[in-house]
């Protein structure tokens, strides 16, 4: 559904994207992680059709999205940073997207009702949390088969977020294709099945969410009755915290620690799991390009 | 065409083509008042007390004293064609530049409509309330001049020096919608659509005031528009023909470099 090979983009001297592969099938969701200015927006900007990039190619729906622009009826797309036309209402704004776009205001309004949003003021007047409301709305009214979210719960309070979160899940269960930038560790997880990270225009990483679980590093402290030998833990990162009390590392199945406790009389035992997104970050900081 | 996005077009601009239209009204009857037969010969005396450069420069020079002739010197001849120019330059960015500018196109691109599509709209709304404009004043003056003045009559070259001067208005917000849809940045589109209109109309102020500076007339467009020559049933084809010419080439321009350029949203 979206393919993007060896894309690079430059603004001016600064690199936006390096040589940017991935695909994403339909009915995946892919979350898109990295600091500010890692190429997050860029990304969503070729594949949204906006800019062509320098080299390497963009597809989307099998087309090129800078050259046709009918697949944007089958896309949804919330920028980062959400403007609307000025000098109208939230509903003469969905009116006329809805005239441009061809599509009835039937989801329009299933989605203002499940936001809890008032349509009837002028949109100079909305908090940031509504026109981000507006800015789902807009995106998701023609029913797309694709969305392009870039940020989507900037600025949205947990309670909204937590409304996001809901909707993003039930549009997953619908099947459809998704790709999602975000700051968000815990949004990424909920939602994503791969997860994407980039840095400096690069793509650091992408694996499955499934797969950063199973590789998940786990820490152990273990007190025992009997002085600690360290080499009984080779391979576990041990380290010794008193002559009683030892710390270790490990990923997958925990059948060796058990095997080396055998030996011991075991006081205490204490799981501390390393949070993915600590884990993540380490993916990152490696910088290891794929 | 979506009527929906044209009308959009038409009322988020409102104010300042209402305000123009009405600042053009009020310049067209102030100088119909201003006009008396009996009395024209005064007034050029007065107006020949004044620096020659200056009524040169502003074009308020008369070719007969005709009514048509009075308000070809003293409206069309600088008026006219400066008050709508405030208009396209204010449409014109709006509409393109300033939208990219804000981000607020990037609802109309992920609409399914081309980016062709979207300036020509654009242009066709700037091109249709620029003719409600210069409508409005040729039916205003009409009226105008059939209360005031008894037996003073405005003839067909009054419609066709408001065709010619709609044809050159047309050619100057082109040109600025060209600016406006293919710079990269607003602030310079900002600067092109103010800045080449102004010096344009200083270069024609500078070639009226004498031979020696004749030359410079090839470097402006407003000497495109001369509406003495309709008075003087001269033929303005050639005039007439460069400028949809150049309206056509910087229409292309405008719709291929609008589509070709990455728009940064």
């Amino acid at each position: 559904m979206i393919e993007l090979v060896r894309c690079s983009y430059m603004y001016g001297n600064q690199v936006g994207l390096k040589e940017v592969s991935l695909s994403l099938n339909q009915g995946r969701v892919l979350g898109l992680l990295g600091p500010n200015g890692a190429g997050k927006t860029t990304l969503c900007r070729c594949i949204s059709g906006f800019i062509k990039p320098s080299s390497g190619s963009v597809t989307v729906l099998g087309v090129n999205p800078f050259e046709d622009t009918l697949h944007h009826l089958q896309m949804g797309y919330v920028a980062g940073e959400l403007s609307f036309l000025e000098n109208v209402s939230a509903m003469e704004h969905i009116k006329l997207m809805a005239s441009l776009k061809g599509c009835s205001l039937e989801l329009a309004r299933h989605y203002m009702k499940l936001f809890d949003f008032n349509p009837n003021k002028k949109i100079k007047t909305y908090s940031k949390g509504n026109k981000q409301k507006l800015g789902l709305i807009l995106a998701l009214m023609h029913d797309p088969s694709c969305l392009i979210l870039d940020e989507p719960s900037s600025g949205l309070d947990p309670l909204l977020q937590m409304t996001l979160v809901e909707v993003l899940l039930e549009l997953k269960k619908q099947g459809k294709t998704m790709l999602l930038s975000s700051h968000y560790f815990d949004e990424i997880l909920k939602v994503c099945d791969d997860i994407a990270v980039l840095k400096e225009g690069q793509l650091v990483s992408i694996m499955s969410v499934d797969e950063l679980y199973a590789t998940q590093l786990k820490q152990f402290q273990i007190q025992t009755q009997e002085l600690i030998t360290l080499s009984d833990f080779e391979g576990m990162k041990p380290r010794l915290v008193s002559p009683h009390k030892v710390q270790v590392e490990l990923i997958g199945h925990l059948t060796p620690l058990f095997e080396q406790l055998k030996g011991y009389t075991v006081i205490d035992f204490q799981h501390h799991e390393k949070s993915l997104e600590d884990q993540f970050y380490a993916i990152y900081d490696r910088g290891t390009n794929v | 065409m979506n009527l929906k996005y044209v009308k959009y077009l038409v009322f988020s601009n409102k104010v300042v083509w209402i305000a123009i239209t009405f600042v053009l009204l009020f310049y067209m009857s102030s100088i119909m008042m201003m006009y008396d037969p009996t009395t024209v010969d005064a007034m050029m005396g007065y107006i020949e007390a004044l620096p020659e450069a200056m009524i040169k420069a502003l074009n308020f020079q008369m070719v007969d004293f005709s009514f048509l002739g009075f308000l070809s010197g003293y409206y069309y001849g600088f008026l006219a064609m400066t008050f709508p120019l405030i208009f396209s330059m204010m449409f014109t960015y709006k509409v393109v530049a300033k939208t990219i500018d804000n981000n607020s196109i990037t609802h109309l691109l992920t609409s399914g409509r081309s980016r062709l599509t979207l300036i020509l709209h654009a242009w066709f709304t700037y091109a249709v309330v620029l003719g409600i404009m210069i409508s409005l004043l040729v039916a205003a003056s009409y009226v105008m001049a059939g209360m005031m003045f008894e037996g003073v009559t405005l003839d067909v070259r009054f419609i066709y020096i408001n065709l010619y001067l709609y044809g050159f208005h047309l050619m100057m917000g082109t040109l600025m919608m060209m600016f406006s849809a293919i710079l990269p940045s607003a602030s310079l589109a900002l600067g092109a659509i103010i800045g080449v209109p102004l010096t344009s109309m200083v270069f024609d102020m500078v070639a009226r005031l004498g031979e020696d500076l004749s030359w410079v007339r090839f470097a402006s467009l407003h000497t495109l528009f001369d509406a003495d020559k309709v008075v003087l049933q001269e033929s303005i084809l050639s005039q007439s023909g460069i400028m949809f010419g150049l309206i056509a080439l910087f229409l292309i321009i405008t719709l291929f470099g609008f589509k070709k350029r990455d728009i940064i949203v």
